[in-house]
């Protein structure tokens, strides 16, 4: 199986950042697909060309049943970008597991890794 | 197009720019040999088009996967005869055909470029005559390497390579447009005796 092909591939990877692997999580799903949506519109922003043809859907439904099967449309060489993204905008809540530089961390390194070869 | 040869060409940029997808590659090599075909007349294409009596528009026959970019000329049993072409692929000659001119066809000479459609349809195969693939591989390649370097805001962006590759790119270009103008024979005198046209 592909790596970080699927929604639920990305909450498992998250989740690990996170230190969130044991129910009842910190962060619902929901609350962490939203970040995931969130991070494809940042991605979309930076670099408009991993979305090509631009006029496709990008977004993860989260309406109903989380479909954990779905995949998510960013090319595998940016994939691990989004984890970063997911988990620095996670941790971006006011909680007392996470500070504020790590969520920054994570958030300069998904802008990095974006636009920056050597990132 | 002979997807191998295409492939040599994928290889090569995609070593050359780290972290681009495969769509953006296609997209801009497709803008890169649309752009060169367009500029330079490099593929030709001839074809008979057999006439109809008082009949004056003709549809130019033109090869799948491909589109007119203009018209090289035009002649009727080795004489060249005037027209004008309305794009995309209709001729209109001068001179309504009369019985004894019908019974030879008119030879057309057009230029090509890539069809739109392949990239809508997201083909692998451009249908590319195989030979635009060796012959055009380094403008090819350095077209699209310019305009990778070229972009802003991207990993890749290097304004200085962008320069060197753009310039390059000019060259060959114009280097293959000369080329296809002398019918990509070296050294053609450049005057022949004024037969008909007399310059070549």
């Amino acid at each position: 199986m592909t790596a970080l092909e699927t929604v639920g591939q990305y909450l498992k990877e998250a989740r690990v950042l996170l230190q969130d692997v044991t129910p009842p999580y910190r962060y619902e799903d929901v609350e962490l697909v939203d970040c995931l949506n969130i991070g494809l519109l940042e991605a979309r922003r930076l670099r408009a060309d991993l979305f090509l043809p631009l006029n496709k859907g990008i977004f993860i439904d989260t309406n109903g049943t989380l479909d954990r099967a779905a995949k998510v449309p960013i090319d595998e060489m940016y994939r691990p970008a989004l984890v970063y993204y997911i988990v620095g905008r996670a941790q971006l809540r006011d909680d007392e597991a996470t500070t504020d530089q790590r969520s920054a961390a994570f958030m300069t390194k998904f802008t990095s890794q974006l636009l920056v070869i050597n990132s | 197009m002979s997807c191998d040869q295409a492939e040599r060409l994928l290889q090569t940029l995609r070593t050359q720019i780290p972290g681009v997808t495969d769509d953006m590659l296609n997209l801009q090599l497709f803008n890169v040999i649309d752009e060169f075909f367009r500029r330079t007349n490099a593929w030709q294409h001839y074809d008979d088009i057999p006439l109809q009596e008082n009949i004056q528009q003709y549809v130019i026959p033109v090869p799948s996967g491909a589109v007119i970019v203009r018209a090289m000329g035009a002649s009727h049993n080795g004489m060249p005869i005037t027209f004008q072409m309305s794009p995309p692929d209709l001729v209109w000659l001068f001179h309504q055909p009369d019985l004894p001119m019908i019974e030879h066809p008119v030879v057309m000479g057009v230029s090509l470029s890539v069809a739109k459609d392949c990239m809508a349809k997201s083909c692998d195969c451009w249908e590319i005559p195989e030979w635009c693939w060796n012959s055009f591989f380094q403008a090819w390649l350095d077209g699209v390497l310019a305009r990778f370097y070229s972009m802003p805001a991207k990993p890749w962006s290097n304004s200085a390579q962008a320069v060197y590759h753009h310039k390059r790119f000019r060259n060959l270009m114009g280097g293959h447009k000369q080329e296809a103008e002398k019918g990509f024979v070296h050294s053609l005198p450049g005057w022949n005796f004024p037969r008909v046209g007399g310059w070549m």
